[in-house]
């Protein structure tokens, strides 16, 4: 069970939330033009960190919004919390 | 053991309530405020209990959670309860308890020969020798043979609620330091405390006090705490678990210690906690003495032993000798003697004791042995006699034997294990402390402090020297684990046997694994381990704490969801209606629709025949209200949904509708459904039954990650709207003789257009669409007035022998028709290619979520399963979906059906199916395998029935 | 034909325990209002042509006769009396079109809304959701909406009344109810 800070409806339990995995991860501008092996890492290469991981989460049980959260995969501490039009934090801020 | 009738006075039992209870079919008589275990050995009962692996007998060991001998099983029935510690059972009027893994009963039991057994049966027997010829052939014997208690057979009659709680502050356990703790922090007004403990009662060891100044500070410090709004008090509470950001979970047992009786509270309570500050003060547990028949009945926690006397006010001995390795077990001797009973003997491995103990020890004319070690124990059904060797300068030998002592009772202290259970799951690193020889919380990793002895911090000097076992004797029958029958030897065996780390040795030998999960053995084990493995013990560490601290009810996890309430459940505006017209409900993802509606004796085939054909030669009403209806808004949203779907919506004029396939990013269908342009800027979308609510998540999605640049609302309404599919050639008839402002004429109202106005005085949508093949309309009506739509129209109908269908009759209509059904048609692999959409892919320009992955390598593989119709070749044939389509060579699968029904239109079975490289075979002769039997068909062009399409424009 | 009659979610179920009590509230009339608020200052120029106190995230605030609550960013749902949302909807719906800056939909059908009561209306609330329902927490005011008996559901605690409101989807309402029954069973008489 962890505690997340949503954006706008403040603290919540897990269970409110759905994890939608990494964050960050850039539409290619025109898909038609970029190789399979770029398209395929785009749909599925993603990272596996043991530290902070960039992921976004959604407030299903509440008011919908999608956000960005860093949380360090080892101790399950939320280190960030922001929005989709704010800019990852950088490692100082994290304390990291 | 002695029978104590009588009571010392100061006893914390209500000698003015006695209480009768039965135990092993024999009625005994306790007191309120006993426990049943207190009860058991006022009755002189010694033996309680069996071992689960040798069927050894077992006496009361301890007074509380540690408790690992007397797990009785408590009443009977549907209200059996397993493996109840005896320690834990208030004592009620009528309790019923039996001994387990016994037979006759643990007194006598048949299997206790297993204990001469021991030496053939180590660590890993089980791993080595049912091997052969496989596990599973002696499984039954084992089972029947090792075990401990029943889990009853029957449903639980009693209730379990679920509820949560925020503090600030969290004290968890009510002895003199958690109440301190909670006198503190509930000082001030605003803070909320909230202060939790296991027992019947608070005060935890204070309870087992002999002195007068102890009871009265309780009982001041508990008034104190009654008097203050600000904190609220949870007894007969275990916290089991502690998880990240502070939130624990707790079990309530609210009404269980009344007996087997149904009332309104529930049995238990499932607390989660969500705390601000947590105050851990759930003290230390005493640790056995290691030695060789250490588990016989009579042999009890010194502790144990003064709290029976001091709280239970029984008189348990005329003969205790006292064991131990530290001075705790002194002062529980001497307490013994201050209130006037006898105390045989200390025996103590230490050769020097603090002289001031010794001195009083004396003084009160107990014998003492320094630098002596307790070799054997004898005795049937109780410990009688106790053999004593000096151990030798080194430690590591016996000298000569120094004497044997006759007694009644063996109480022992190894020294104080702190209760760090609750500490380390929250993630606090612990640490090694030699002068006591235990763990101690270090580090804490969340907000949390550790007080009183959990902390370590004893009170009283222990001057512990550890003897993780007795030297120079077999470490045979040295027990560490009395439930689950594991010896020092065991311990030894699995580190010759090169499993050194703890974890290993723990699942080898099973140490610890027992229901108590190790409260009394784990430290003895791992001290063992170090000795054998010659390392210091921190350095072989603690297995890991998991939750639960202690075992949790079940039901208690479940709460109220159960049965009917297992799932949220979704109920259609006309749920009414469609009981009254007998209609049989099936749940839909989460809603619940009428799937038919049988007339009397009427089989569910013979109802969807009658439906489907009253579909086609008249009319037919359908609740479609979980029809989905998301609403589009924005100077965007044409963008976003030509982006959205794989059709062109920048083509689709005001007023129109139009079919549309949505993919995922991976080209996957997710959905398909009619868009209709109902303004520029204004979209409706239909989108699958029961999928409302996840389309309406991808959309947002889309619209708050990726493209945040567009302006875009997505609305879900479906819920607002009650539709009603009316189908069939006599279907506008029918809607004619409603009041509304929509021409539904034939040449006004064509198929895939969609009208606003108002029916019967409300607000109303019409879209001409059909999923059945005949004229359809899809009537949308506020949701409250669906009721009285549906009535409207069953009435209107009836001169045209309406007939109310349900969604399997609509599953039989669309699969004569070949239409689509996504989920049942298709699968987590099928892309639009596959359903037959390339060419029209490749006459929209524009990019569209999961277009690019239509282009990979997969996407273009000629053997792709493609969706097709199967004809069977037997006219009388019937196949049910799911039946596997197989290669040529009948070796593997190659598709399978994914709809089937028997069609009364046409006399024979009509069916669709995901076939490998189907489009590219249409006539191809083909082999079907369903249950149990192959036959023959082929693959055809879906849609066997009206294959023209005329009748829904009729 | 005459005009269709309608009916209630619940239908006149409802649950009446000595410290606990569930009714549905059929007084209200629901309208979603909408807004384009991502670019900066829409919100308060919606708030402004409108006229209307527009609530901050998890508030709720009166006007006159109109209660709104927060729903979601850029999202709020505005209750007024039954029959008359329709009108409202419209009216409101002309004050923005010039601006095309939000959106109005009337939900009063796709809601059930449910008066919770009781002594003991905290303790079984606390039972359906993590949120700390304790009168510090969640006062007068309040808005939000939750994870509720496994369903997403608004709860609020508006000004001036005597309980808590609960909505959540129509077709929800039966299943609140049974759930609400079972949660609540020693609710009785202390």
């Amino acid at each position: 069970m962890i505690v997340i800070q949503c954006p706008w409806c403040g603290s919540r339990s897990e269970e409110e939330f759905t994890c939608g995995g990494e964050s960050h991860i850039l539409r290619p501008e025109k898909p038609a033009e970029v190789s399979d092996e770029e398209w395929a890492a785009y749909l599925y290469q993603r990272k596996n960190p043991k530290g902070v991981h960039y992921e976004r989460w959604r407030h299903t049980y509440g008011c919908r919004q999608w956000f960005n959260v860093a949380r360090d995969t080892v101790t399950h501490e939320v280190v960030a919390v922001y929005r989709m039009n704010e800019p990852r934090p950088t490692p100082e801020a994290e304390g990291a | 053991m002695k029978r104590t009738v009588e009571r010392l006075s100061g006893a914390r039992v209500d000698v003015s309530r006695p209480l009768t209870f039965m135990f092993d079919g024999q009625p005994y008589r306790g007191f309120a405020g006993d426990s049943l275990a207190s009860a058991l050995l006022a009755n002189g009962l010694s033996v309680v209990g069996r071992s689960f692996k040798l069927h050894r007998p077992r006496g009361v060991l301890g007074t509380g959670k540690e408790e690992c001998n007397a797990l009785v099983q408590l009443e009977s029935g549907a209200f059996s309860e397993p493996n109840a510690r005896a320690t834990l059972v208030p004592l009620y009027k009528g309790l019923n308890a039996t001994g387990q893994n016994a037979w006759p009963n643990v007194q006598f039991d048949l299997l206790g020969a297993m204990g001469a057994l021991k030496r053939f049966l180590p660590a890993s027997f089980y791993y080595k020798t049912f091997m052969w010829p496989n596990w599973h052939s002696w499984e039954w014997l084992i089972r029947r043979v090792a075990g401990l208690g029943a889990a009853p057979l029957s449903a639980d009659p009693q209730g379990y609620i679920k509820q949560n709680i925020h503090a600030d502050v969290v004290v968890i356990g009510a002895g003199r330091s958690g109440l301190q703790a909670a006198l503190s922090a509930s000082a001030d007004e605003s803070c909320r405390v909230l202060l939790i403990d296991e027992q019947e009662e608070f005060g935890g060891a204070l309870l087992a006090s002999p002195l007068d100044a102890d009871r009265q500070w309780l009982d001041d410090a508990l008034a104190q705490l009654e008097a203050r709004a600000n904190i609220t008090l949870l007894r007969r509470t275990t916290v089991n678990g502690y998880y990240d950001n502070n939130v624990l979970a707790a079990l309530e047992r609210v009404s269980n210690h009344l007996g087997p009786v149904v009332v309104e509270r529930p049995r238990e309570r499932l607390w989660r906690i969500f705390a601000g500050r947590v105050v851990l003060a759930t003290g230390a547990l005493e640790r056995p003495m290691v030695f060789p028949n250490n588990d016989r009945p009579g042999i009890m926690l010194a502790s144990a032993l003064a709290e029976y006397t001091h709280r239970y006010g029984l008189t348990l001995a005329e003969r205790p000798v006292f064991y131990t390795n530290n001075d705790t077990a002194w002062r529980r001797a001497l307490a013994l003697a201050d209130a006037g009973l006898p105390v045989l003997a200390i025996v103590d491995t230490r050769t020097a004791v603090d002289g001031e103990l010794l001195q009083q020890a004396e003084a009160a004319g107990i014998d003492i042995y320094l630098g002596t070690a307790i070799t054997n124990t004898a005795g049937r059904g109780g410990v009688r006699k106790v053999t004593l060797h000096r151990i030798a300068a080194d430690g590591g030998s016996l000298g000569g034997a120094v004497t044997s002592l006759r007694c009644d009772l063996l109480a022992m202290s190894g020294g104080w294990t702190p209760t760090i259970h609750l500490y380390s799951q929250s993630g606090g690193r612990l640490q090694y402390r030699d002068s006591d020889a235990c763990f101690v919380p270090a580090d804490a990793h969340q907000s949390v402090s550790v007080v009183g002895r959990a902390n370590g911090d004893f009170g009283e000097p222990a001057n512990l020297q550890p003897q993780w076992l007795t030297p120079d004797v077999s470490s045979e029958k040295q027990w560490l684990d009395f439930q689950y029958d594991v010896t020092a030897s065991d311990i030894q065996l699995a580190a010759r046997e090169n499993f050194v780390s703890v974890e290993h040795v723990k699942r080898y030998t099973t140490n610890g694994m027992s229901v108590d999960q190790g409260k009394t053995s784990n430290i003895n084990g791992l001290g063992v381990l170090a000795q054998t493995l010659g390392r210091p013990v921190p350095e072989v560490g603690t297995t890991r704490f998991r939750p639960p601290y202690h075992p949790t009810t079940v039901g208690a996890f479940a709460g109220v969801e159960l049965g009917a309430l297992y799932a949220p459940y979704q109920r259609l505006p006309a749920h009414a209606l469609h009981e009254a017209a007998g209609a049989v409900f099936e749940d839909y993802g989460a809603w619940r629709r009428p799937a038919y509606y049988p007339g009397p004796g009427e089989s569910e085939e013979r109802a969807l025949a009658r439906e489907s054909l009253a579909v086609r030669q008249g009319v037919g009403l359908l609740d479609y209200s979980p029809l989905g209806k998301l609403e589009v808004h924005g100077p965007d949203a044409r963008e976003f949904l030509n982006r959205v779907y794989i059709n062109n919506i920048q083509t689709l004029k005001v007023g129109g509708a139009r079919y549309g396939l949505m993919l995922d990013e991976g080209g996957i269908v997710i959905d398909d459904g009619i868009v209709v342009c109902l303004a520029e800027d204004h979209f409706l979308l239909n989108t699958t039954s029961g999928g409302a609510q996840a389309i309406h998540q991808h959309l947002e999605e889309w619209l708050q990650c990726e493209w945040l640049d567009l302006e875009v609302i997505v609305n879900n309404l479906t819920s607002q709207w009650a539709t009603l599919m009316l189908s069939g050639p006599k279907a506008r008839d029918v809607l004619c003789k409603l009041s509304g402002d929509i021409d539904v004429s034939r040449e006004a109202f064509a198929h895939m257009q969609f009208r606003e106005g108002t029916l019967l005085g409300q607000p109303c949508r019409i879209l001409r669409a059909s999923f059945t093949g005949e004229v359809s309309f899809e009537i949308s009506v506020p949701a409250g007035h669906g009721p009285a739509l549906w009535q409207a129209l069953m009435t209107a109908g009836d001169e045209y022998d309406i007939a109310p269908f349900g969604l399997e009759s609509l599953m039989l209509l669309r699969t004569e028709k070949g239409y689509l059904h996504i989920g049942s048609d298709t699968d987590g692999n099928t892309m639009p290619q596959d359903l037959g959409w390339a060419p029209a892919i490749e006459k929209k320009p524009a990019d569209f979520i999961g277009r690019r992955s239509l282009a990979q390598a997969v996407g273009k593989d000629p053997d792709r399963f493609q969706f097709t119709g199967i004809e069977l070749m037997d006219p009388d044939g019937r196949v049910e979906s799911g039946a596997h389509v197989l290669t040529s060579d009948g070796s593997s699968t190659a598709g399978y059906v994914t709809s089937a029904f028997h069609s009364p239109s046409l006399g024979r079975t009509v069916a669709l199916g995901l076939v490998a490289g189907a489009h590219a075979r249409d006539g191809e002769k083909i082999t079907i395998f369903g249950q149990g039997s192959k036959q023959a068909a082929r693959l055809v062009k879906p849609g066997a029935y009206d294959e023209a399409g005329e009748a829904l424009n009729g | 034909m005459d005009n269709a009659a309608r009916e209630s979610v619940l239908a006149g179920h409802e649950l009446a325990r000595e410290r606990f009590s569930v009714r549905e509230n059929t007084s209200l009339g629901l309208i979603r209002l909408q807004a384009f608020h991502r670019k900066a200052g829409n919100v308060d120029a919606v708030a402004r042509q409108l006229g209307l106190p527009l609530p901050r995230p998890c508030q709720s605030a009166r006007d006159e006769d109109m209660q709104l609550f927060w729903s979601a960013p850029g999202e709020w749902i505005l209750a007024s009396p039954a029959g008359s949302e329709r009108e409202i909807a419209q009216l409101l719906q002309s004050r923005l079109d010039n601006s095309a800056l939000a959106v109005t939909s009337v939900v009063t059908d796709s809601r059930v809304t449910l008066e919770l009561g009781g002594a003991a209306v905290r303790d079984v609330l606390a039972r359906g959701s993590t949120l700390d329902f304790h009168p510090s927490q969640f006062g007068a005011g309040r808005c939000v909406t939750t994870r509720f008996a496994g369903i997403p559901a608004m709860l609020t605690y508006p000004e001036g009344g005597e309980g808590f409101l609960l909505f959540a989807d129509r077709s929800l309402g039966h299943y609140l109810l049974d759930w609400f029954a079972a949660a609540s069973a020693d609710c009785v008489a202390e």
